[in-house]
């Protein structure tokens, strides 16, 4: 096993505002929805579209902090796919995989419904380019969602959430078998893949310099007064 | 789009020419809603963990016996042995954390016969039956994650992540896609069951 690092990708700090600013704001009293049940959790999964989604103020936070991370994702390997200078292997794998975390987004906005926010802007800096720093820095982030999925899925209020997350996760665990394959690296390292928090997510996306800037929220600031 | 009905059946040669897998063409309402488990009535317990997990284990003996063998007739060669090896080590181990946890609840486990045929015999036979097994664990323990309580969520999710790890690397070695979808369907008890029962494997 190699040491994977993100050395040649510049570090800075201004980041995790595009990650935290979203997800900062709930730990106030907010109310809870009650969970979903019985025939309403049936329909609302034949026709998620109609169904106005019923997230929990923390769940909303959980799925936009994945929205974040899959708008980043998707962008990367989307950019990657666009350029096309990377080794074919690894073109063809950012194009599959492009396109499941394209798909990743349209579901967690499906399950955000009126709560989606607009994905940051990135500037991936030449890894989308690069061979060896794009696969070192798809290894990374396969990784880390795959092990924050885990975390997450013990948070959720709604078992209904949970079910979608762990149909997310088992993907982005193919994703980073796959990626690690391909770079030489033992895809199943170990017998039990554990949990990572969020707070080394957010360091990891820092690391990277790759958020130029924050989504809008819908938050509205308290208009000043100068008189 | 036609080529995203193709459940893994594209080859890496027909996903560099067609350039397919427009995401596109798989809304979200496919993703959220196309195959969600039917959960169960109940509220999860510690007495739903348990059935649950002996549920699973089951899973777990048909995978960790299907590598072992396959190891123990030494027919495999290069990266198939290693994978081989190495995957039948982890099987193993969740066999072990599974018995562990039925036992803390109170039931054994029984352990089916099984009869891999020539499955287990060369790489012809072993891929595709090494890909369908681990399929068949990932849906099965996706399918399940939903009824868990939250400790044992946390168990399910740390081995279904190494099951989608064991696929994807079959995948690949079988030179098929590695990640179809971008949702995995899970599986009920009853379709996990009937896709035991198609392998031929359990006695």
């Amino acid at each position: 096993m190699s040491d994977l690092t993100l050395e040649a990708v510049d570090r800075s700090g201004a980041i995790a505002e595009a990650f935290d600013q979203l997800t900062g704001g709930t730990r106030g009293d907010f109310f809870r929805k009650a969970l979903i049940g019985g025939a309403a959790l049936t329909a609302v999964l034949e026709a998620p579209a109609l169904a106005a989604p019923h997230n929990t103020a923390k769940d909303v936070a959980i799925l936009r902090f994945d929205l974040n991370l899959e708008y980043l994702q998707a962008a990367m390997y989307s950019e990657a796919e666009r350029l096309g200078e990377i080794r074919p292997r690894t073109l063809e794998w950012s194009r599959v995989v492009g396109a499941n975390e394209r798909g990743h987004v349209k579901a967690i906005r499906a399950l955000l419904g009126r709560d989606a926010t607009k994905s940051p802007s990135f500037n991936f800096r030449g890894v989308t380019e690069d061979d060896r720093v794009f696969t070192e820095t798809a290894v990374a982030f396969e990784d880390l969602t795959a092990a924050l999925l885990k975390t997450q899925a013990t948070q959720v209020d709604s078992r209904r959430l949970l079910a979608a997350l762990a149909s997310l996760h088992s993907v982005e665990a193919r994703h980073a078998a796959w990626i690690r394959h391909i770079a030489g690296i033992v895809p199943s390292a170990d017998a039990f893949d554990e949990p990572t928090s969020k707070a080394k997510v957010v360091r990891l996306v820092e690391s990277t310099n790759f958020v130029t800037s924050a989504p809008r929220t819908k938050r509205r600031r308290e208009p000043r007064y100068t008189g | 789009m036609s080529d995203l009905h193709a459940d893994g059946s594209l080859t890496r040669a027909q996903l560099l020419t067609r350039g397919v897998v427009g995401s596109g063409a798989l809304t979200a309402g496919v993703i959220v809603a196309g195959g969600m488990p039917k959960l169960a009535g109940s509220q999860p317990s510690r007495e739903q963990d348990a059935r649950v997990l002996e549920w699973l284990l089951q899973v777990e003996y048909l995978q960790a016996a299907f590598y072992s063998e396959a190891e123990r007739r030494g027919r495999l060669r290069g990266e198939l042995r290693e994978f081989a090896v190495l995957v039948g080590e982890q099987e193993r181990a969740h066999v072990a954390a599974l018995e562990k946890a039925v036992r803390r609840g109170g039931n054994a486990a029984r352990r089916p016969e099984f009869d891999f045929g020539d499955a287990t015999a060369g790489a012809d036979e072993f891929v595709p039956a090494a890909v369908e097994l681990e399929e068949i664990a990932v849906s099965a323990f996706n399918g399940q994650v939903p009824n868990l309580t939250r400790p044992r969520v946390l168990t399910a999710m740390k081995i279904v992540s190494v099951e989608a790890r064991h696929v994807g690397w079959a995948r690949d070695l079988a030179d098929r896609n590695p990640a179809p979808r971008p949702a995995d369907r899970p599986a009920t008890q009853e379709q996990t069951r009937e896709a035991m029962e198609a392998t031929g494997f359990v006695e």
